[in-house]
C-alpha cells in the first residue's frame, strides 16, 4: 500500500515537472502572447482628458492628443500634443521609446519657439503634474522588465493572470509591477507599482475596453490613485483612430514645431 | 462630626485598607491605556491659529517629517570619487526606508545644465557611475555654484553635506514611526560610518525632534523615579525614624499616582514630555499631606506619652489635621486645574491629571493613612521633629524685636526682585529643551552651527490666480523679497521659485552667466517651469514648491540658531518690507512652519494662563477669606504667596534671563502649593488668640512651635522633590521643578519671617 502509494506520487511529480513551466517562463509567455496580439496596429491617435484631484479639494484639468507608431525592430515612438492648460498649450513631447537602452525624449515650447531634448536618463518626471509619470505614460516593451507568473484571480468578473514585473532597465522608478492581465483579451486590467522601498505606491486601473480595427483592444478609461496621498488623476480617452497614416518622417525631432498650433 | 469620622475611620481601619486599596488597584488599571505622545503638534492646541495657518500651508506642500543625515568629511571634502559614492550609497539606502516620500542629498540634487538645445536635468553624481579624481574635483567647482545647493544641502567649503529623507507620516500611521524611523536611521548610520570611515555622520530633523521628545521622557522615568524616591523616604525616615511611616507615606503615595494616572488613561488623556513629571510632582505633594498628618500624630503621643495609645494619638492627630489638610489640598488641586487655561495641551493635561493626584492623595491621606498608622507598630521619639522647640523662641524673640526691619527688608526685596519678573526674555528654541547629553542636541547643534535651517520660516507666496506664478510680475516680487531676505544677518539660505526660474531661464539660452536673470514673458516662464517638472524624477518633484494649481509657491528662509523672539521679529520686518515693496505679495507674506509655532506658544501661554492664574488667585482668595474670616489676614496670606513666585522669576531674570513656554504656568501652580503653608500658620495663631485668649505677640510664638516644624518640614520635603526635577535632561521639566523649588523656598521665608512680623505690628487681628 505504501510502497503504491510513494510510486504514483513519484511518477506524478516528475510527470508534472516535465511539462510545468517555471513562473518566470509563464510570465514571458503571457507577456509575449499580449505582443503579439497587440502588434500590427501601425498607428493610432487618440484624445486624453485628464483630471487631477488632490485630497485636500485641489484639482485641475489637462488635454492632450496623442499619437502612436509602431516601430517593428525598435520601441514605438509617441508625440503628445499638449492642448490644456493655457501655459501648457501647443507644447509637444516626442518619445523613443528602446528596450533596455534610456529612451529619448524632446520637448517643444512653443513660447521659446525651440525643441530641447532632454538628456536625462530616467523618465520616472510627472506627466503634465500628474500621477502619471512618462515611465507610466511610456508604451509597453516586453524586454523592459522580467516576468513572474503568480497565480490566476478574478478581478470584477474578468479571469485574470497575476504576473509580477520586474524593471529591467536602470533608472526605473519601481521596485516592481504588479499586473492583472485580462485572461480573454491580454490587456492589464490594474497595474501595482511598488516604490524601492517596497511598498504598494500608486495604482493603475483600467476600464471600458473596446475593441478597434476589429482587432485592437483600447481602455476608454485610465485612473492612477496615489495610495499614500490619495491623489487621483482619471484620464478619459476618446475618439481612438487606427491607421491615420501617421509616418516616421513626421515624427523627427527636427519637425515636431510643426505639429505646434 | 470630625470626632465621629476620625474614631470610625480607626476603628474599622482593616476596611476602610481593603476598599481604598482595591478602589485604587480598579482606578490603576487604566493605566493600561495609557497613550504617549511624542510629535512636536502635541505643545499646540486645535484652536491655535498659528497651527490652523500652518496645517494650510502643509494641505498645499505636505506636511515636513524629516531625518537629515549630516555627512562630514574626515579630511579634505566631501568630493572625491569614494565619498560621492558613499553618500550615493546612503541616499539609495534612504530610498528603501519606509514610508520614505523624497530623499534630497548632495549628489541627487537636480541639476539643470545646457548644451546648446540639449538640457540635461540629473543628478549632481548619479549612482553607479564610475568618476575619477578629477571629475570629482569638476563637480566640486560645479556644486559650488548652485545657489539651491550651497547652504542648504552644502556648505560653501564642500566638507558638510546633508542627506535629507522625507517621510509620508500622518496621525492615522500606526506605531511610533518616529522611534521606528530613528532606531532605523540609527543602524543605517552605525553600519554606514563602520564602512566608511572617512566620513562622519550626524542625525537631525524633525523626526529625530520628535523621537527626543519621546526619550526625554523615557529617560525622566528612569532616572527620576530612583533619585526622587530616595531623596523623599531618606528624608522622612530621617525625619521621623519610623518604617511605619515610611511605609504609610509609600502606599499613599503609590496610590494616589496610580489612581492619577489611572484616571489619566481612562479619561484618555495622552502624557507627554511635560506630563511625564505629573508623577513626581504627585509623590512630593503626597508626601506633605502625610507629614503633616504623621507629625500631628507624633506630637500628640509626645505630649501624653502615657495615656496616649497609638490609635488614640492617630484620632487626636487626624482631628488636629482634616481640617488644614482638606483646605490647602483644595488650594493646590485648584492651581492645577486652573493649567486648563494653558495655551498648550501638555501643560492641560499636567494640570488635569496633578488635580486628580491631589485630590486623591488628600483622600488617601485621610482615610488610608491613619487606617495604616493605626495598624502598623511605630514610637514617636522625641529627637524625631527636627528642630529643637527653644530654636522657634529664640527667633521669635529676634523677630519681636525687628519687626519693622524684618517686614520692610523683606517686602522691599521680595517687590524688587518681583519687578524684574517681566524683563525675562521668552525663548523656546525647541532644540535646546535638550540637554547636551541627547544626540539629537549635539548633532542638531552641529548642524545649526556648520549649515544653520534647523528652523526657518516658511512661505507660501501667493500669486491670486491659477498658473499665475509664472506672472514677471509675481516671480520679480518674489525674487527682490528672497533678495532682501539674504541681506538680513540671521538667515543662511532663501529657497525660492525665482532661484529655479533663473536657472532654467539660463539653461534654455545657452547656459552662459549672462542669462541667469528672469524669463521675461508669462507664457514662457510657465513652459520653462513646465519642462522643469516634466524632467524631475520621482521623489524629487516640484510638489513640496508649488501648489497644484500653480497659483502659490513656496519660499523657505533658513535662520541661524536665533532666539525665537529675533524669529518673530525678523519675520514682523519681513512681512512689512513685503507690505511696502512687493504689493503682489503684501497678503501671502506672513511666514508659517513649526519654528513660528514655537516662537509664539510662549506669549500666547502667558496670555492664556493670565486668565487661569487670575481665576485660581480669585478662588484661593475667597478660600482664605472663609478660612480666616478676616480681610486683613486673607491679604496679608495672599500678598506673602503673590509676591515669591513674582520674586523667584524676577531673581531668575537676573540669574539666567530666559524663560520659556511653561513659565507661565508657573505662578498659578506655585501659588495653590505654598499657600498651604501660610494656612497652616496663621490658622494655628488664630487658634492661639481664640482659644487661648493670647496677645498676638504670644499668639505667634504658639503658631511658630505648632506650625513652624510641620511647615520646615514641607518646605524641606517640596524643596527637594521639585529640586530632583532639575535632573530632567528635559529643560521644561528641569526649569519647572528649579523653579518650583526656589518659589516654595521664597515663600518659607515670608511665611516664617514676614508673616510673623506683620502679625505682631499689626494687633488688631485675631
Amino acid at each position: 500500500m505504501i510502497n503504491k502509494l510513494t510510486v504514483l506520487t513519484m511518477t506524478t511529480v516528475l510527470a508534472g515537472a516535465a511539462f510545468a513551466q517555471s513562473p518566470e517562463e509563464r510570465g514571458m509567455e503571457i507577456a509575449l502572447e499580449t505582443e503579439r496580439r497587440d502588434s500590427g496596429f501601425g498607428d493610432y491617435v487618440v484624445e486624453g482628458n485628464m483630471l487631477l484631484q488632490s485630497p485636500d479639494g485641489g484639482s485641475g484639468q489637462r488635454r492632450f492628443s496623442m499619437y502612436t507608431l509602431e516601430i517593428e525592430s525598435d520601441g514605438d515612438k509617441r508625440l503628445v500634443e499638449f492642448h490644456q492648460p493655457r501655459d501648457l498649450e501647443g507644447m509637444i513631447s516626442l518619445t523613443f521609446s528602446h528596450g533596455l537602452e534610456a529612451d529619448d525624449q524632446w520637448l517643444y515650447l512653443p513660447a521659446l519657439r525651440r525643441t530641447k531634448r532632454l538628456a536625462a536618463r530616467d523618465k520616472t518626471g510627472s506627466f503634465a503634474g500628474s500621477e502619471f509619470s512618462f515611465e507610466d505614460i511610456g508604451t509597453w516593451e516586453v524586454k523592459k522588465y522580467t516576468y513572474k507568473y503568480l497565480h490566476d484571480e478574478e478581478l470584477d468578473g474578468n479571469a485574470t493572470f497575476v504576473v509580477e514585473n520586474i524593471p529591467a532597465y536602470a533608472f526605473s522608478g519601481y521596485s516592481k509591477i504588479k499586473e492583472w492581465v485580462d485572461q480573454a483579451i491580454y490587456h492589464p486590467r490594474r497595474l501595482l507599482y511598488y516604490n524601492m522601498a517596497g511598498e504598494p505606491l500608486k495604482e493603475l486601473r483600467f476600464y471600458d475596453y473596446r475593441k478597434f480595427s476589429e482587432r485592437y483592444w483600447r481602455p476608454m478609461k485610465a485612473v492612477m490613485t496615489h495610495m499614500q496621498t490619495g491623489a487621483v488623476s482619471t484620464i478619459e480617452w476618446s475618439d481612438y483612430r487606427f491607421h491615420t497614416g501617421l509616418e516616421e518622417n513626421d515624427l523627427r525631432p527636427n519637425v515636431i514645431r510643426r505639429w505646434s498650433n | 462630626m470630625l470626632e465621629a469620622y476620625t474614631k470610625w475611620i480607626v476603628r474599622h481601619s482593616v476596611t476602610v485598607l481593603v476598599l481604598t486599596l482595591s478602589t485604587i488597584a480598579l482606578l490603576s488599571l487604566g493605566t493600561f491605556q495609557l497613550t504617549f505622545r511624542s510629535d512636536d503638534r502635541i505643545f499646540f492646541s486645535d484652536e491655535n491659529p498659528e497651527l490652523s495657518r500652518l496645517r494650510d500651508f502643509e494641505a498645499k506642500y505636505g506636511r515636513e517629517n524629516g531625518i537629515l543625515f549630516i555627512l562630514t568629511a574626515a579630511e579634505g571634502d566631501l568630493f572625491t570619487p569614494e565619498k560621492l559614492a558613499a553618500i550615493n550609497e546612503l541616499t539609495d539606502r534612504a530610498w528603501r526606508m519606509p514610508y520614505v516620500k523624497r530623499v534630497d542629498s548632495v549628489t541627487n540634487f537636480q541639476r539643470v545644465v545646457a548644451q546648446g538645445d540639449e538640457i540635461n536635468i540629473g543628478h549632481l553624481a548619479r549612482s553607479g557611475i564610475q568618476i575619477d579624481q578629477h571629475q570629482a574635483k569638476d563637480l566640486k567647482s560645479a556644486a559650488l555654484k548652485e545657489r539651491l545647493l550651497v547652504g542648504r544641502l552644502l556648505t560653501p567649503d564642500g566638507k558638510v553635506g546633508l542627506v535629507a529623507v522625507q517621510f509620508r507620516l500622518t496621525d492615522e500611521t500606526p506605531g511610533d514611526p518616529a522611534a521606528e524611523l530613528m532606531s532605523e536611521a540609527r543602524a543605517i548610520a552605525s553600519d554606514f560610518s563602520a564602512r566608511h570611515p572617512e566620513l562622519k555622520l550626524r542625525i537631525s530633523g524633525s523626526l529625530a525632534l520628535d523621537n527626543a521628545f519621546g526619550e526625554a521622557s523615557a529617560r525622566d522615568g528612569v532616572f527620576l523615579t530612583p533619585i526622587t524616591f530616595a531623596v523623599i523616604f531618606v528624608l522622612i525616615g530621617f525625619i521621623f525614624r519610623s518604617w511605619a511611616v515610611v511605609l504609610t507615606t509609600f502606599s499613599v503615595v503609590a496610590a494616589a499616582i496610580g489612581s492619577a494616572m489611572g484616571s489619566a488613561g481612562l479619561l484618555q488623556i495622552p502624557l507627554s514630555a511635560p506630563s511625564v513629571s505629573v508623577p513626581f510632582i504627585i509623590l512630593t505633594l503626597a508626601t506633605a499631606d502625610c507629614i503633616h498628618l504623621a507629625s500631628a500624630v507624633f506630637r500628640t503621643s509626645l505630649a501624653d506619652p502615657r495615656t496616649a495609645d497609638r490609635a488614640g494619638s492617630v484620632v487626636h492627630g487626624l482631628r488636629l489635621t482634616l481640617r488644614p489638610i482638606t483646605m490647602t489640598s483644595l488650594t493646590t488641586a485648584i492651581g492645577f486645574f486652573s493649567l486648563t487655561f494653558s495655551e498648550s495641551p501638555p501643560f492641560r493635561h499636567l494640570g488635569i491629571i496633578a488635580g486628580i493626584g491631589v485630590i486623591s492623595a488628600w483622600l488617601l491621606a485621610i482615610t488610608l493613612s491613619p487606617a495604616l498608622m493605626s495598624l502598623l507598630p511605630w514610637r514617636a521619639k522625641s529627637t524625631s521633629l527636627l528642630i529643637p522647640d527653644h530654636w522657634w523662641r529664640v527667633l521669635h524673640r529676634r523677630i519681636v524685636q525687628h519687626a519693622p526691619v524684618i517686614i520692610i527688608a523683606v517686602a522691599f526685596t521680595g517687590i524688587a526682585a518681583a519687578a524684574f519678573a517681566a524683563s525675562n526674555s521668552l525663548d523656546d528654541r525647541y532644540v535646546d529643551y535638550f540637554d547636551n547629553s541627547f544626540d539629537f542636541r549635539r548633532d542638531t547643534d552641529y548642524l545649526n552651527r556648520h549649515l544653520g535651517g534647523f528652523y526657518n520660516l516658511e512661505y507660501s507666496l501667493k500669486s491670486g490666480k491659477a498658473e499665475g506664478i509664472s506672472q514677471p510680475d509675481y516671480i520679480r516680487q518674489v525674487d527682490a523679497f528672497a533678495q532682501w531676505l539674504r541681506q538680513q544677518p540671521q538667515v543662511t539660505h532663501v529657497a525660492a521659485l525665482s532661484d529655479i526660474m533663473r536657472t532654467l531661464n539660463q539653461a534654455m539660452n545657452g547656459g552662459g552667466e549672462a542669462a541667469y536673470r528672469l524669463p521675461d514673458e508669462a507664457r514662457l516662464a510657465g513652459q520653462f517651469l513646465w519642462l522643469y517638472e516634466m524632467s524631475l524624477p520621482v521623489g524629487l518633484d516640484m510638489r513640496e514648491q508649488v501648489s497644484l494649481d500653480k497659483s502659490e509657491s513656496r519660499m523657505t528662509v533658513s535662520l541661524e540658531d536665533i532666539s525665537t523672539e529675533q524669529v518673530l521679529d525678523l519675520a514682523a520686518r519681513a512681512q512689512k518690507w513685503a507690505l511696502e515693496n512687493a504689493p503682489l505679495l503684501a497678503d501671502s507674506a506672513s511666514a508659517t512652519g513649526t519654528t513660528i509655532l514655537f516662537s509664539h506658544i510662549g506669549k500666547r501661554n502667558i496670555e492664556q494662563m493670565l486668565s487661569g492664574t487670575l481665576l485660581a488667585l480669585l478662588l484661593i482668595s475667597i478660600l482664605l477669606f472663609f478660612v480666616f474670616y478676616s480681610l486683613l489676614l486673607g491679604g496679608v496670606a495672599i500678598f506673602s504667596n503673590l509676591i515669591p513666585p513674582l520674586a523667584a522669576l524676577g531673581g531668575w531674570a537676573l540669574f539666567v534671563g530666559e524663560v520659556g513656554m511653561a513659565v507661565a504656568t508657573i505662578a498659578a501652580v506655585t501659588l495653590g502649593i505654598v499657600v498651604d503653608d501660610t494656612i497652616h500658620f496663621i490658622e494655628a495663631a488664630q487658634r492661639a488668640r481664640r482659644m487661648d485668649n493670647a496677645d498676638p505677640v504670644q499668639a505667634v510664638l504658639t503658631a511658630m512651635q505648632q506650625a513652624g516644624p510641620g511647615i520646615t518640614i514641607t518646605t524641606a520635603v517640596l524643596a527637594a522633590g521639585f529640586s530632583c526635577l532639575y535632573f530632567s535632561g528635559f529643560q521644561i521639566n528641569a526649569w519647572m521643578g528649579l523653579m518650583t523649588a526656589i518659589v516654595i523656598c521664597v515663600a518659607f521665608v515670608f511665611d516664617l519671617l514676614f508673616i510673623p512680623s506683620i502679625l505682631i505690628r499689626m494687633r488688631r487681628w485675631r
